[in-house]
């Protein structure tokens, strides 16, 4: 069998014109996604080491830190004044650093989360859907009707919907904080054990579980799609055209989900999975434990008191 | 001898798709070692998945350890259970196998599910990294192992199970000369201990070291040889109506050379044009 020409020679690209390799210094979108796998990924093995590292909430028993820390989020929700919930607030910060969570991670969560809800309830502070003693007039709208709706002469912040917003916003730092303590202090397979000890449905522990293993799986996989892209580019796309190929790479990646999160269920079921979530060092009941669960109830209720 | 493992007349084609088995049929007796052969596509993989109760044939039966593998035999009943310990899966890909945290949790996780008591797998854990020669390993996160390193995970996850059955898919697939010879040289020792295995290769080179009984699979999915697996390497007409062996090229100088061979022996052939 004869070789065609083109591939019996070898001849080297011309290198690429100066319009073309002047301009770029951004870093590739697509690397950037790579780097977004490959962190998510060092993130979950950082979380695993975290959880397994000394600490006050690291120490006790799964189910002990589900009761109890569910059970706080539950009574934040029902707060009503600013000082229980800063009160839970503050409470929620003082696991955190008896668990020696980095700060940085606890930070993260403590900037993430008022942005979102800042911007979710923003609309409540003005009369328009709290009415209340105004505090800032924002805006005299020319015309006050809009079909069947009618807007006041003037669109302003109110205390009552200040109130409101800040209520919620602490409201919403606590129980995220406290979910974070819950799944930054305990490995998932001890979670998930404790979620069952304590009754939660067998289906909900199985996706559960299988969710978590598949993860990682699911993260390499992405990051690979992503490095097969970069290893045949040589130059970089407009920022448009690289989003959206990361966009159809999604749309590839989530075929490759069936496929990897069949593969992954067929692996465990063969080694007779069921569901149950099982541990190599079954916990038992400790005294530290009772005393924790002991000082949450007896702090919940001054909570509920105060608040 | 009673067969171990056996399909009878077995259909099977996934969801929307064509056939991927057509009408197989064979046994396999307790201490056995056999291959399935076939080219990618022909249905090996798929076969073994059925042979393991992940899939169940849509005409025909496949049985296990004398009972039919269905849904129902498989859901969380005593031969369940048994099964489980007893036939063990090692995956083509080591990465869907490995889904724990440690290597200690992956090999723990089926002994687990059986409900062995923490002492004793931990035992066995250390006993069967002890054999596999990567003691070393037990804390380290499967995802960051070498493919020789996670392929010796999964067969542990196996064997700390005492299986009496394992099915291999392409066991040596992506493993470096000394990562494959090890493999071969562990799985020819747990056959001697009287472990059957059922290997699903293309690989023609290793088809001796693998297995002494060949089933070969053709291309549009039918099982066309049960044989000695020498009389099938030595079955030149066979294996090439099946893509196992080809029409070999190589170059004498300026000129591509072709003819078909396969590529488990020397072999000599003219340098004329």
């Amino acid at each position: 069998m004869e070789l065609p020409d083109w591939m019996r020679t070898r001849v080297r690209p011309e290198p690429l014109a100066a319009k073309h390799t002047r301009r770029r210094s951004r870093r590739s979108f697509v690397r950037r996604a790579v780097g977004a796998f490959a962190r998510l990924l060092e993130e979950m093995l950082v979380s695993e080491k975290m959880a397994k590292a000394p600490g006050l909430l690291q120490s006790l028993d799964a189910r002990v830190k589900v009761l109890g820390l569910v059970g706080l989020i539950v009574i934040a929700t029902l707060l009503q004044r600013p000082v229980a919930l800063g009160l839970a607030y503050a409470l929620s910060l003082l696991l955190g650093f008896a668990s020696r969570l980095p700060l940085s991670r606890l930070a993260r969560v403590w900037l993430a989360v008022p942005l979102f809800s800042a911007a979710i309830i923003a609309p409540a502070t003005l009369n328009v859907i709290t009415p209340g003693p105004a505090l800032l007039v924002l805006w005299h709208p020319a015309h006050h009707h809009f079909g069947p709706w009618a807007l006041p002469p003037a669109v302003t912040v109110t205390t009552s919907g200040l109130a409101v917003a800040g209520r919620f916003l602490l409201r919403v730092g606590v129980c995220v904080t406290l979910a974070h303590l819950l799944t930054a202090t305990t490995r998932p397979d001890r979670l998930l054990h404790g979620l069952r000890a304590l009754g939660v449905p067998r289906i909900f522990v199985l996706l559960l579980g299988m969710m978590e293993r598949y993860l990682t799986v699911f993260l390499r996989s992405a990051q690979e799609i992503h490095l097969a892209r970069l290893s045949r580019t040589g130059t970089l796309g407009s920022t448009r055209q690289e989003q959206a190929w990361v966009a159809a790479g999604i749309g590839s990646l989530l075929r490759r989900t069936q496929a990897l999160g069949q593969a992954v269920f067929h692996a465990m079921l063969s080694r007779g999975y069921t569901g149950e979530a099982r541990l190599l060092d079954p916990p038992r009941w400790r005294s530290e434990d009772w005393s924790f669960l002991g000082g949450i109830a007896c702090l919940a209720i001054l909570l509920l008191r105060a608040g | 001898m009673e067969a171990l493992l056996s399909s009878d007349h077995v259909h099977f084609a996934y969801p929307g798709q064509e056939a991927s088995l057509t009408d197989i049929s064979f046994a396999v007796s307790a201490g056995e070692r056999v291959a399935l052969l076939g080219a990618n596509g022909s249905g090996k993989s798929t076969l073994l998945h059925l042979l393991d109760g992940l899939y169940f044939p849509q005409q025909g039966s496949v049985q296990a350890l004398g009972q039919t593998l269905t849904e129902s035999a498989l859901e969380g009943t005593a031969f369940a259970r048994q099964f489980r310990q007893e036939v063990g899966f090692l995956f083509q890909n080591s990465e869907a196998q490995l889904f724990s945290a440690s290597v200690e949790d992956e090999i723990a996780f089926g002994p687990l599910q059986l409900g062995w008591p923490s002492e004793d797998i931990r035992r066995r854990i250390g006993d069967v990294l002890q054999v596999l020669e990567i003691p070393h390993l037990r804390q380290r996160v499967p995802q960051r192992l070498s493919n020789g390193e996670k392929k010796r995970v999964a067969l542990a996850s196996l064997l700390v199970m005492s299986p009496s059955v394992l099915l291999l898919d392409e066991p040596t697939a992506g493993l470096d000369p000394r990562s494959q010879s090890l493999l071969l040289d562990l799985l020819e020792g747990l056959h001697r201990t009287g472990l059957t295995l059922v290997t699903a290769t293309h690989d023609l080179t290793l088809l001796p070291h693998l297995a002494d009984r060949a089933l070969v699979l053709s291309e549009d999915h039918r099982l066309v040889a049960d044989a000695p697996a020498a009389d099938v390497l030595a079955d030149t007409e066979l294996l090439l109506s099946v893509n196992l062996i080809h029409a070999h090229r190589h170059w004498h100088g300026e000129v591509l050379h072709e003819h078909a061979h396969q590529h488990i022996t020397g072999h000599e052939h003219p340098h004329d044009r």
